[in-house]
């Protein structure tokens, strides 16, 4: 049997069957095999052929996590717990490889095995955390592109994460108000991406005029971000906003008047519906 | 899984790579991605060569193909019977019958069923081929799966001690 005689799709239907221990054990054999794991194709070959329930959270594209640390096992270790968006039921826990400062993060996405979160309350947005379970791989990005004054209060951050072949990209969006309103009349909202290539934070140029309504309700749909936003001249016209991750162009589509009713936790399970039929 | 163009008495003529014909009924022979698309093109007359496949290797796929579709067949009738625990019981079997059959494969004979099920895009007999070398590797040292697939390292000794230091928790 000779491994460089494999087309590399059989090579990947072996090794995905693997447990993340030996893919990783794999990285010494040789130098093709070490750069497989972070192959984006290998890792979704991977998360597919996984029916192991522990590594389901990789598939949640909503959920909270609470950071702590457990010494049931008579060595101290650091989890996250993971709790369904909406009933807080525990999913799952997992241990993690590192400390942090707070507790509770929210799921920004997950795409291709790799988690953005961020923590959570007022300070979600500012500082996420990508993270690749399977290679024990942590990130913190915690600087922005603009260096603005930020008055903690009066900011709100919306951040959207994207995963393709072989990149991806965060979009985020700054907010600035008060403690009962959005100001994007007076101060219009800032837009930034990152992206691994080029390892920073830039402009991306303003999207005046609205404002993310719900931060749960996201989807992608061809390689474009949707979210619910509201233009808040006027709090009743909402729309779907979207993000085109390619071109970095925002664009808007208009709402069927019946999705305007209905309470908020509705939305994002509506939004799937109705973007599925716009595309 | 049937198509229109699909009939139960018609067989089609496979040509392996060094040169033996094979005659397999079209029913069984959907079970090929390839083979199934060549049929709704209506362009399987004469002899198909399969020139990436081998005459044991081919005899092996049509064995497992053959013993899928009988297995289909006669999983119909109980269904409809309703007698679902008979019905349990052949799953078991099959199962049995997939490891025994892989199991008495050598690793070349499995390579060249990885290869020959790939090209002839049978899905379940090349993950049932994978999942069986996956088993292999498990739990093995690099050096061991080094020798398995015949694969040269091209590290240096530090470049390799630096890979097992980075991820040392996969070594413990």
């Amino acid at each position: 049997m000779s491994s460089s005689h494999f087309p590399v799709d059989i090579l990947y239907n072996i090794l995905g069957r693997l447990p993340v221990k030996d893919i990783i054990r794999l990285r010494c054999v040789c130098k093709a095999w070490r750069d497989l794991v972070v192959d984006t194709e290998f890792i979704s070959t991977h998360l597919n052929l996984q029916t192991d329930s522990g590594r389901c959270l990789l598939h949640y594209k909503r959920c909270f996590l609470h950071y702590e640390t457990d010494d049931r096992d008579g060595r101290e270790k650091e989890y996250f717990f993971v709790f369904h968006h909406r009933n807080f039921a525990e999913h799952s826990k997992f241990e993690v490889p590192f400390r942090c400062d707070p507790k509770f993060f929210r799921m920004v996405g997950s795409v291709n095995g790799l988690l953005c979160l961020s923590p959570f309350f007022r300070q979600f947005g500012r500082t996420l955390y990508l993270w690749n379970p399977s290679i024990w791989k942590l990130k913190i990005l915690d600087d922005f592109y603009f260096q603005h004054q930020f008055d903690r209060r009066k900011t709100r951050s919306a951040v959207r994460f994207y995963h393709k072949t072989k990149d991806y990209k965060i979009v985020r969006i700054m907010y600035f108000h008060d403690i009962y309103r959005a100001y994007v009349e007076k101060e219009p909202p800032m837009v930034e991406v990152f992206s691994p290539t080029r390892n920073s934070w830039r402009e991306v140029g303003t999207y005046a005029g609205c404002c993310v309504r719900d931060d749960c309700s996201t989807v992608v749909v061809n390689g474009c971000v949707h979210w619910f936003a509201k233009r808040t001249e006027d709090a009743s016209g909402k729309f779907i906003l979207a993000f085109d991750f390619g071109s970095e162009k925002f664009g808007e589509i208009t709402l069927p008047n019946y999705i305007h009713d209905g309470d908020s936790q509705s939305h994002g399970y509506e939004l799937e519906v109705s973007v599925a039929v716009l595309s | 899984m049937s198509t229109p163009s699909v009939s139960v008495n018609r067989v089609l003529k496979l040509k392996s790579s060094d040169g033996e014909i094979f005659e397999v009924k079209q029913t069984v022979a959907v079970q090929s991605g390839v083979l199934k698309q060549m049929m709704e093109d209506g362009c399987t007359e004469g002899e198909i060569p399969l020139n990436n496949v081998d005459s044991p290797t081919l005899a092996k796929i049509i064995e497992w193909c053959n013993k899928h579709h009988d297995n289909d067949v006669e999983g119909r009738v109980l269904s409809e019977e309703r007698e679902k625990e008979k019905e349990k019981e052949k799953a078991a079997d099959m199962k049995k019958w997939e490891s025994e059959f892989i199991d008495a494969l050598n690793r070349d004979e499995i390579y060249f069923l990885l290869t020959g099920s790939n090209y002839m895009d049978i899905k379940e007999l090349l993950d049932c081929a994978a999942q069986k070398v996956a088993d292999m590797v498990k739990g093995k040292t690099p050096e061991a799966i080094r020798e398995m697939f015949n694969i040269q390292s091209d590290f240096t000794e530090e470049e390799e001690e630096a890979i097992r230091k980075e991820n040392q928790w996969a070594f413990d």
